[in-house]
């Protein structure tokens, strides 16, 4: 079974039909995608600006993180649940959508970025959990991110123009 | 007011807006991304101002920066909004739901930048409020319009 047959399959579910038949489906999982969009990104680039050393210096990388993450889990959770919902419905579009395919290569950037980070970066976080000017390594990860989910949102409203 | 609408709506930018994909794509791209960074600093500086994200710290470490993304996403947003705003802008004004957005962001700008750096946290509290409202307006304005 190819991906193109996959999406295919998908867009044939009940899921698919609700999204794409009732009257307010497809807008209601729009909405609520964009403002799990806005928790999520919305959040998520603190943790990155003070990667950066641009945002509360005074205060350890470890503490930031501690305090914004229920609300970067909440909104990641809130916007994959809902973009996998609107994916299902016009799967086989998006397959064939370039801003698609470039939006996914971003997500999966930014979940590498993050894996790395946590994986080696954030292992030696002790060091250097206060200091105002994180290593390059953690600012590196800062930007790449903050990049990656900037591009993410411009691709994902690109795409739902030009899908249909 | 009316004529204004009018005359918007018939001008050569917002046939231009009307008229292409690809133009309302790009703008509508830049609108989302001025959406997340006013929601991103939204909460940000007001959650800091109730004292629910870092206690520990004073309020302008939180409340500056804040409202400093904010701004860049009202900068990206607002002009972007007006231009999509054209090809469709007599019916768009007659919304409701529309104009309780514009409402909304004028409201909550003010007291982000009028009042949030010396009010009590009853302000961080209206302004997060105002700024939750506005996003779920203009959710409710994709939704109804």
């Amino acid at each position: 079974m190819t991906l193109l047959q996959i999406c295919e399959w998908l867009e044939s579910t009940r899921l698919a039909e609700l999204v794409t038949q009732s009257t307010y489906g497809f807008p209601i999982v729009v909405a609520i995608h964009l403002l799990g969009l806005g928790l999520s990104v919305g959040t998520v680039i603190w943790f990155d600006l003070r990667l950066l050393g641009r945002i509360l210096t005074a205060t350890p990388v470890s503490e930031v993180y501690r305090r914004l993450a229920p609300f970067m889990v909440t909104g990641f959770m809130v916007m994959f649940g809902s973009g996998a919902v609107i994916f299902t419905g016009y799967a086989a579009a998006a397959y064939k959508n370039p801003y698609f395919r470039v939006k996914l290569a971003m997500l999966v950037l930014a979940g590498l970025n993050a894996a790395i980070f946590h994986v080696y970066t954030q292992r030696r976080l002790a060091g250097w959990d206060s200091w105002s000017q994180p290593p390059a390594s953690a600012r590196a990860a800062g930007a790449i991110s903050i990049v990656s989910w900037v591009v993410v949102v411009l691709a994902g409203r690109m795409m739902s123009y030009t899908m249909f | 007011m009316e004529a204004a609408l009018t005359w918007y709506q018939s001008s050569a930018v917002a046939s231009a807006v009307g008229d292409s994909p690809t133009i309302t794509a790009v703008l509508s791209a830049f609108h989302a991304l001025g959406f997340t960074f006013i929601m991103g600093g939204a909460l940000f500086a007001n959650l800091g101002k109730l004292g629910v994200l870092f206690p520990a710290r004073p309020v302008h470490e939180t409340a500056g920066p804040g409202s400093r993304l904010i701004a860049l996403g009202l900068v990206l947003s607002v002009p972007t909004g007006l231009l999509l705003f054209g090809p469709r802008a007599v019916n768009a004004a007659h919304n409701s739901t529309f104009q309780l957005k514009l409402l909304l962001i004028l409201a909550a700008s003010a007291v982000q930048f009028g009042l949030l750096r010396r009010g009590t946290r009853a302000v961080g509290a209206l302004g997060l409020t105002l700024w939750i409202g506005l996003a779920l307006t203009a959710c409710a304005f994709i939704l109804l319009e």
